[in-house]
């Protein structure tokens, strides 16, 4: 090379490097909006102090954390207030792929529920504390033994299309999912099929469900837009596909426009005459006129999208992104628990794990708090049941996992465990596992187990976990429903995922919460089936729940989570 | 012009066999993998009575050759076969994200071929000048930078901090730059050091300084004598790039959310959506057939003693 080129390459290299480390540093902690440029909104403090004709707003939150805490913003409904005074539009990023918007037709779609709060309505709700009020169904009776609900339809809910809410609608809604077995697989709609029985009409606005056995998750289901009511003439008068790509719902959205293949729903609001009951009824109103969900798979994507503001509100946020995005004055919220985390040992006869003292020690030697603060960074709760706080079962003086490393080494050498090779299984769909597996494999190391990490493909960890081919694996279980039942109930109780648990006791409990509604024998056989968890150490110990945090611009008011994992988006305003 | 057409069509007739064989290890070897697709659909708490459901639903029931022949009948007929997870046929799936996907491929491949070919003939002809060091410190830079690196760079400099480009999704031009950018940003670092160091073999070889001993001018020379000859490496190496970034946008498509096949094939993939990936596959093997037969055409072109005889 010659030498006159040699200074001014080395100088474009050196201008080149600054120039990558500066853009790298796009989440400084030190940027404010303002900095940030126009796209991006008012610093949090500064929206804080605005106040408007009929709104104030506040926050007060955790922000050492980069939590923005309880949006206080007063959301009342104004006098003379109509749906055709919305203007506004607001983008969703999400990250689940959205096939279909017909929630019933396929397994794991979170963004459905989203979907449904838009569009269509339950018969009951939940209020801002997720207690169960009446909607759709203006008063409910449960019979004495459980054994069928009675509820009596309110007056005057028009659906979108301009039809009128009647209990025959309901009814058609219920049966559809009980009997449509050629759109709606078994495994996603047994959560209510399994469980609807005989219904009857009982008058012009009431009817009764029979239950077909009893259904220990109704209570948690009905009050949620689970069982999204459905317009029983449009409905069977038009084809299966052609109705769910432009549903028809009782709720506050319309939808213009969704493309499966691209995940992406578009939904304008509607502005019929009768408009949206649920408005009047919660006392709030919304100014968005448009709401755009789409998939956005990579964080950093989502995060960046937030900043250019191309996205008002974004789900999951990395956890190193946390505390940049809420010092750039966006609202960041963490949800209550949505997913549990948790170690399942194979302990049948002939497994490593069938020794009892081994599973204690290696529950004794997994630092939960460790793994929550340093892979988590906090943004997890310790498990030590199934349950989270407002949980059935939930017991805050309950036992707890004991972290003792110098136990667990004695443990080990009195079990007689050889150093045999223990094949610890994780999905690569399981985002924080890698961290966590080979966190607890050197934790494990330290008392002398011999753990061989697999990193396995979603599909294969299902097969090897299906065929008993693991020692442990690590994976978690999300809240549709309840988590402490699905745990309880289906992993324990019906040992789905093999791992050829011998405790009778355990397993006869597991299988009685799945006849049993009333919740003080709920509460009661949880709590026993969490001591015999936490001294016998068998199938499942439990590690953390996460808690993931979403952002959204800091002039966003009224998305609410009911102490849910799915936003509801129905009378969001923003501030001009 | 007889034998270029009959070498064409011997090149059609072996690449349907290619394609046919494409179709039987793909098939085999997406069967062959652990995972079963029913269970993946069926979710994490099926019971197996309802993971057979879904299987039999699915038609997996039958045993492969019947599901092969199946397969094979459909897709003679036009039918790519039913996609599970989208509740929709496969060809609707693929019609909706393969243009977006041909359109980011054919800008990374147009600007990385057009860009790397001037780039390597100035630096070839150029040798130790600044433009030459600049084109090696790109080809360097261009192969030792990581797509993901560059697409997060990219969209920090110019969406989040200039506010100039749109960071994701798809739209007008202005949503095609980044993405199209960062696709063929490999592809023409090292074609451009190929061109390179093809440009600089060829100008030093004894016809070319005999060339110049007759008096003809150095850019006569280059640009009629060398260029030709130097063309032959970046023509092979065109037609795998044209395959290969069709299918090597994943990571792309991932990064600024756009909506094409890499993003579609990862879905596929993890949910063992067999049909949808045995016909992602095939299309790219199709990409990939035609380039090849792209660049033996082109062969014929621009050197003459090569003959499709």
């Amino acid at each position: 090379m010659k030498k006159s080129f040699r200074y001014p390459a080395a100088l474009g290299l050196a201008v080149i490097m600054a120039a990558s480390l500066a853009a790298c540093g796009g989440g400084s902690s030190s940027t404010t909006a303002a900095e940030a440029g126009s796209g991006a909104p008012a610093a949090s403090q500064e929206a804080a102090a605005e106040t408007t004709a009929n709104a104030s707003h506040s926050e007060s939150g955790d922000a050492g954390r980069g939590i923005s805490g309880i949006d206080t913003y007063e959301l009342g409904q104004p006098e003379g207030w109509s749906e055709k005074d919305a203007t506004k539009k607001v983008v969703y990023m999400q990250t689940q792929a959205i096939s279909t918007l017909d929630k019933w037709a396929v397994s794991q779609m979170d963004t459905c529920f989203t979907f449904d709060y838009l569009c269509f309505d339950g018969l009951l709700s939940k209020d801002e504390d997720g207690n169960t009020i009446p909607w759709i169904a203006e008063s409910y009776e449960m019979a004495e033994d459980d054994s069928s609900i009675s509820f009596t339809i309110r007056d005057g809910i028009y659906f979108t299309n301009g039809e009128l809410l009647d209990v025959d609608d309901c009814i058609f809604t219920l049966e559809r999912i009980r009997d449509d077995t050629e759109h709606l697989p078994d495994s996603v709609a047994k959560s209510w099929r399994n469980y609807i029985g005989e219904i009857e009409k009982t008058g012009d606005n009431s009817f009764k469900m029979n239950f077909a056995k009893p259904m220990p998750e109704f209570w948690t289901m009905i009050n949620t837009p689970d069982i999204q009511i459905l317009p029983k003439d449009t409905y069977e008068a038009m084809d299966y596909d052609e109705f769910w790509a432009h549903p028809i719902g009782t709720g506050p959205y319309v939808v213009t426009n969704f493309d499966g293949a691209n995940s992406l729903i578009e939904m304008t609001i509607r502005t019929d005459e009768h408009g949206y009951f649920g408005y009047d009824l919660m006392d709030r109103y919304t100014n968005v006129k448009d709401i755009r969900i789409q998939r956005s798979p990579e964080s950093t994507t989502r995060v960046s999208a937030l900043r250019t503001g191309e996205a008002d509100f974004v789900q999951n946020l990395n956890y190193a992104d946390i505390q940049p995005v809420y010092n750039e004055g966006f609202h960041t919220y963490q949800q209550d628990a949505s997913t549990q985390s948790y170690l399942m040992l194979a302990c049948g006869d002939g497994d490593i794990f069938s020794n009892k003292a081994l599973r204690e020690a290696l529950s004794l030697c997994v630092d939960r708090e460790a793994l929550v603060e340093a892979l988590q960074m906090g943004f997890a709760q310790v498990a030590y049941s199934p349950s989270e706080a407002g949980d059935l079962g939930y017991d805050p003086d309950g036992p707890r996992y004991e972290y003792n490393v110098e136990k667990a080494k004695e443990l080990v050498k009195s079990s007689g465990y050889s150093g045999e090779e223990i094949n610890f299984i994780y999905s690569t769909s399981n985002s924080t596992a890698p961290e966590s597996t080979q966190a607890i494999q050197s934790m494990a190391q330290e008392i002398g187990l011999n753990i061989k990490v697999s990193p396995l493909e979603k599909a294969s960890f299902d097969e090897a976990r299906s065929k008993h081919e693991y020692d442990m694996l690590i994976d978690s279980i999300g809240k549709s429903g309840n988590m402490w039942y699905k745990i309880f109930a289906e992993v324990i109780g019906d040992d789905r995922f093999n791992s050829g648990c011998t405790n009778t006791e355990l397993l006869d409990l597991g299988k009685s919460m799945q006849t049993i509604m009333d919740s003080e024998k709920l509460d009661e056989t949880f709590r026993k089936m969490n001591e015999i968890l936490l001294s016998d150490f068998e199938p499942i110990l439990c590690l953390s729940r996460g808690t993931p945090v979403h952002a959204w611009n800091s002039k966003l008011h009224g998305i609410e989570y009911h102490h849910h994992k799915i936003p509801d988006m129905r009378a969001m305003v923003y501030e001009d | 012009m007889k034998n270029q057409r009959q070498h064409i069509r011997k090149r059609l007739l072996a690449s349907v066999f290619v394609l046919i064989g494409v179709t039987i290890v793909v098939f085999a070897l997406i069967r062959l993998g652990n995972g079963d697709p029913a269970a993946m659909m069926a979710g994490d708490l099926a019971t197996p009575e309802e993971i057979e459901d879904y299987r039999i639903r699915m038609g997996l029931d039958k045993p492969l050759i019947v599901q092969y022949f199946t397969y094979m009948a459909g897709l003679f007929k036009g039918d790519l076969g039913y996609s599970y997870v989208y509740s929709m046929p496969v060809r609707d799936v693929l019609a909706k994200r393969m243009p977006q996907t041909l359109m980011l491929s054919l800008t990374g491949f147009a600007w990385s071929t057009v860009f790397s070919i001037v780039f390597g003939i100035v630096a070839g002809t150029h040798q130790g000048s600044g433009v030459d060091f600049a084109a090696m410190f790109f080809a360097v830079l261009g192969q030792a930078m990581s797509t993901v690196w560059l697409g997060f760079l990219l969209i920090l400099i110019f969406g989040v901090k200039l506010h100039l480009l749109p960071i994701q999704g798809f739209g007008g031009i202005e949503h095609l730059i980044m993405p199209g950018l960062c696709c063929g940003f490999g592809q023409a670092a090292s074609q451009t050091r190929l061109m390179r160091s093809s440009m600089v073999d060829v100008i030093h070889e004894d016809y070319i300084t005999a060339t110049r001993a007759r008096g003809i001018s150095r850019k006569v020379t280059n640009m009629k004598y060398a260029l030709r000859n130097a063309m032959l490496p970046i023509v092979t190496n065109i037609g795998f790039a044209f395959g290969k970034l069709f299918a090597g946008s994943i990571v792309v498509e991932n990064i600024f959310n756009w909506p094409g096949m890499g993003n579609l094939m990862v879905q596929a993939i993890n949910s063992r959506d067999y049909q949808l990936v045995q016909s992602i596959l095939l299309i790219s093997s199709v990409m990939l057939v035609f380039g090849n037969l792209l660049a033996d055409l082109l062969y014929t072109v621009v050197d003459p003693r090569i003959s499709l005889n």
